[in-house]
């Protein structure tokens, strides 16, 4: 360190002498330019027309006639837009030097250039020739580093180049941070500093507002469907704490828990595990699976909880059906189950679609046939006991008709049970 | 009666030879001094001497004396104690018709030998008039003249999205004005300065506002014309030698040699590049060296060395090298470059030398087509200085833009115009390149209108998506009115949810209404709008010259 502090002060000694002799050189050897008499008006007049009239007023030289015209554009086939259609001839036409010298640089040959030649020189790229004012200036800032998409569009520029108004765009950053480093500190829900999130804001927002954030949540805890568009506070209570949070449904969801009436989570002593039974998408609908031997098919599913488990027990609830349907079994009046003597075993003869007609299959054919359309009691016509029935009572063959009919029949005998167990079916 | 035929045929036959007068209106365009000039000269067959019948309005005749002519002017000398009459006068001038006898006896008359010119005269064009020489005066010499403009500058920005809305409002009045010799001794005095206001209200913010007023130029320089030997300026100015080190509070001199060599340098303040304009921090002195080749500035080069201290301690140490190349009309090839050198006491970068800016453009502009290229390389420079907003040391120590653009165009007809652009960037997390073509007709409905229409496509690291736009431009007597609609369909690509795709639509009207020859007025509006934007611009610009 202490050698480059020497060396320093040398190197620029030299560069001093350097330029120093070069000046002197100049001043000595080089003869210096000088005021020419024969240079005439400040504007060259060589091509001009000899009538003088023709643009000066009579008495000074320095007045143009009110009523001059000249066609700049015809003349000298160099046309004058904008402002410099109005412009008085010696902005351009001085002696500061020929103005070729000038026009060969474009614009910069008479207008300063306040981005100091970092925008190269074609000026018109960006800018009006009346005003000066930048053209389309959002639309060809797609041609950048930042295009000005979404809200950025009518931000003003001195938002984000504090030089604008000087012209000085030189060296703006393009990441977000850059310029909403502010945003970034002020925020408190979420406090983005304390909880460390990125200063990339592009990676939680969209350009076109900071609502609704989409923010990358960790992978142990996705934010899907119901907890998606949820403010952080909604589950990070404690604030600007974002870790250490459990990722346990009871940890936030204990509420909902204990408010659970249909059926009382607390009663039936369900588990905290919401997951065993709901998904993330909405508490109103569990996926819960009823327990295997009693599945909730057909006419069982989408019931409430408490339709079946009064009384808010959900232990020891009986599967048999009689539990919950007695009152249709003794309700049931065609056939009446009751007198007919079935069995309070509904799914004997019922499945859990609906109650319709049952599909009990009745032993001895009663569809189709000659014992087809019949009515119950037609047969079962004890009314002590419908489940006994007769095959002689209702059949339309006579006693003395069958005799004859079985006289050949060894065992023959017309009763009932005779008739069946030689027609179980019907059949001759 | 025969006697009488001859003798007026003899009389018809003289009056056919000899020369005839004739009457001739004339009048006044201006007076001056002792002089009157009147609208004919040659034309009418006015000659020096002769006598000229003026009749003043209010007065009586006047009998001016014509000195000297043009073909389509003359200077009359008014006789001494006559007032000279108003322009606009009319009068009679008693002119003789030459007939072509003299003309012939003119032609054939000896003309005596001139005796030998001893005065140079510049080379002479044998295709222009030949004039009068005429005589220059020194800066000195000349009166006072006054010019410059006014401006006043409104625009209104609000994003209105949802229920929230940011307005950005920005006012700017000001001034520039150019002084030639106020103090006689053909110096020329530039002030430039503005005040401005700007308010940002946003939602759950505190609104900002903020008045600032500057002073952008206010500088007296001498020997400002090409010729002068010695060029001198002091004030706050901006440097026409080496405007690579920006504004500058102090002075600066150079010296211009035959050849086109101009060497200087120069001493001060360097203001902050920011509206403010604090200046004081920095100092510096900056020498230069350029050379033009001629007129046309074929080659012209340029190369300058600046050294700065900020509070005191040491700062940059820069190098500027400025070129240009024009091989023909057509063709031009610039350059230019800041090279800093850094010392030991940078920490940042370290010892060394750096290509900080570098900036190349080469230009082909024929009467019917042309084409571009423009390259730059940008670093940021280690300056204690506050020249670059938002800087941290990792963009200091790696930060680096790169940036290629391309374009061409054609018009195939005084009407027809197309223009192809293609622009890459380059930097150390991102790139994109866009391209666009358009197409432009002019004289549509009436002279002066115009429509044009574009497409474009840009893929960027923020977003990217194809576009269109389409203008229409309209003369109403001065007045111009242009219309634009522009969408644009773009996807924001590496969110968190994936890509996700917006279609933009912005659409625009501007306004420019000259009045009289030195005050202009331009109202412009635009607003956006389309998948979650909704925002508007309008604001005007008033300048009145003098």
């Amino acid at each position: 360190m202490a050698n480059e502090k020497q060396r320093s002060p040398r190197r620029y000694g030299r560069l001093v002498m350097a330029v120093w002799l070069l000046a002197v050189a100049c001043v000595n050897f080089v003869p210096r330019q000088g005021w020419d008499q024969d240079t005439g008006p400040v504007v060259p007049h060589d091509s001009f027309p000899a009538d003088c009239s023709l643009c000066h007023v009579g008495g000074d030289w320095h007045t143009i006639k009110p009523d001059f015209v000249y066609d700049h554009e015809a003349e000298t086939g160099v046309p004058l837009d904008g402002a410099h259609e109005n412009a008085a001839c010696l902005l351009c036409h001085n002696d500061r030097g020929p103005v070729a010298q000038y026009a060969a640089r474009g614009c910069g040959g008479c207008h300063a250039d306040p981005h100091l030649t970092r925008l190269g020189a074609n000026c018109s790229d960006c800018h009006e020739e009346r005003s000066w004012y930048p053209r389309a200036a959002i639309a060809e800032h797609d041609r950048t580093r930042f295009p000005l998409i979404g809200a950025h569009a009518a931000v003003a520029c001195f938002r984000c180049h504090a030089g604008a108004e000087v012209g000085n765009f030189a060296g703006a950053p393009a990441d977000c941070r850059d310029c909403h480093g502010a945003d970034y500190a002020r925020t408190a829900v979420p406090n983005h500093t304390a909880v460390g999130f990125s200063r990339q804001c592009r990676e939680c927002h969209l350009p076109t507002g900071w609502q609704p954030a989409r923010f990358d949540h960790p992978g142990s805890f996705p934010l899907s469907l119901g907890h998606g568009g949820l403010t952080c506070a909604a589950c990070h209570t404690t604030p600007n704490v974002f870790t250490g949070l459990s990722s346990d449904c009871a940890t936030c969801h204990t509420d909902e828990y204990t408010a659970a009436m249909d059926p009382s989570h607390p009663a039936a002593g369900f588990d905290l595990q919401c997951e065993a039974c709901h998904d993330t998408r909405t508490f109103s609908r569990a996926l819960w699976q009823h327990p295997a031997g009693f599945e909730l098919t057909f006419g069982h599913a989408g019931r409430n909880c408490g339709e079946c488990h009064t009384g808010q027990v959900y232990v020891g609830t009986q599967s048999d059906c009689a539990s919950c349907h007695l009152p249709e079994f003794q309700a049931a009046t065609a056939p009446p189950h009751v007198s007919l003597g079935f069995s309070q075993d509904c799914e004997q003869c019922h499945d859990t679609r609906s109650w319709g007609s049952g599909n009990w299959d009745h032993q001895f054919p009663i569809n189709g046939g000659d014992h087809g359309g019949l009515d119950c009691f037609d047969c079962h016509n004890n009314p002590a006991n419908r489940q006994l029935f007769s095959c002689i009572d209702c059949h339309e063959h006579t006693e003395s008709q069958t005799n004859d009919d079985h006289d050949e029949v060894t065992g023959y005998t017309y009763t009932t049970a005779g008739c069946y167990s030689c027609h179980p079916t019907g059949d001759n | 009666m025969v006697a009488f035929a001859r003798f007026a045929s003899v009389l018809l036959l003289v009056a056919s030879v000899m020369a005839q007068e004739k009457v001739v209106a004339v009048q006044v365009t201006a007076a001056t001094g002792t002089s009157v000039y009147l609208n004919h000269g040659r034309d009418i067959s006015l000659q020096v001497g002769d006598r000229v019948a003026l009749f003043p309005p209010g007065a009586g005749q006047i009998e001016v004396v014509v000195r000297s002519l043009s073909h389509t002017s003359a200077r009359a000398e008014v006789p001494p104690g006559v007032a000279l009459p108003p322009v606009g006068t009319r009068g009679e001038a008693t002119v003789v018709i030459e007939t072509a006898t003299e003309r012939r006896s003119r032609q054939q008359r000896t003309v005596p030998e001139h005796p030998p010119w001893t005065r140079q005269l510049t080379p002479h064009d044998p295709q222009q008039p030949l004039l009068v020489p005429t005589f220059g005066q020194r800066p000195e010499e000349r009166p006072m003249h006054i010019r410059g403009r006014w401006f006043a500058f409104g625009q209104w920005n609000r994003d209105q999205r949802d229920s929230a809305s940011s307005d950005y409002l920005l006012g700017r009045t000001g001034l520039r004005s150019d002084v030639q010799n106020a103090f006689g001794v053909g110096e020329r005095t530039r002030i430039a300065g503005e005040f401005r206001e700007r308010r940002i209200l946003l939602d759950d913010v505190r609104d900002e506002t903020d008045q600032t007023a500057r002073l952008d130029l206010a500088s007296v320089a001498f020997g400002t014309e090409g010729y002068a030997p010695v060029g001198f300026e002091v004030g706050r100015f901006l440097s026409p030698h080496l405007p690579e080190i920006g504004l500058l509070d102090g002075a600066e001199v150079v010296l211009r040699y035959q050849g086109g060599v101009r060497v200087g340098g120069g001493a001060g303040a360097y203001p902050r590049p920011f509206p403010a304009r604090d200046s004081g921090d920095d100092v510096g002195v900056h020498a230069f060296i350029d050379y033009t080749s001629d007129e046309r500035r074929s080659f012209a080069a340029a190369a300058g060395v600046q050294k700065t201290w900020h509070r005191g301690a040491p700062d940059r140490d820069l190098l500027v090298a400025r070129t240009e190349w024009r091989p023909s009309r057509a063709w031009s090839i610039l350059a230019n470059a800041k090279v800093d050198l850094y010392s030991g006491s940078d920490s940042i970068k370290g010892r060394g030398v750096e290509l900080t800016e570098l900036l190349t453009q080469v230009r082909y502009r024929a009467k019917t087509a042309g084409a571009g290229v423009m390259a730059s390389h940008f670093t940021w420079p280690e300056l204690k200085r506050f020249e670059y907003q938002f800087l941290s040391a990792e963009l200091v120590a790696d930060g680096a833009v790169d940036r290629i653009s391309v374009n061409g165009w054609w018009r195939p007809s005084p009407k027809w115009s197309l223009r192809v652009r293609g622009d890459r960037f380059e930097d150390n997390s991102r790139d994109g390149t866009s391209v666009s073509a358009s197409a432009d007709v002019r004289d549509v409905f009436s002279a002066g209108s115009s429509i044009g229409i574009s497409a474009f496509r840009s893929e960027g690291s923020y977003s990217s998506g194809p576009g269109a736009r389409i203008y229409l431009q309209e003369r109403f007597g001065a007045a111009r009115v242009r219309l634009t609609y522009r969408w644009h369909r773009y996807t924001l690509d590496a969110l968190v949810t994936g890509d996700e795709t917006f279609t933009r639509q912005s659409a625009s009207a501007s306004v420019s209404l000259p009045i009289g020859e030195r005050l202009d007025v331009d109202f412009n509006g635009e607003r956006w709008f389309g998948d979650g934007e909704d925002a508007f611009a309008v604001g005007f610009y008033m300048q009145w010259r003098f």
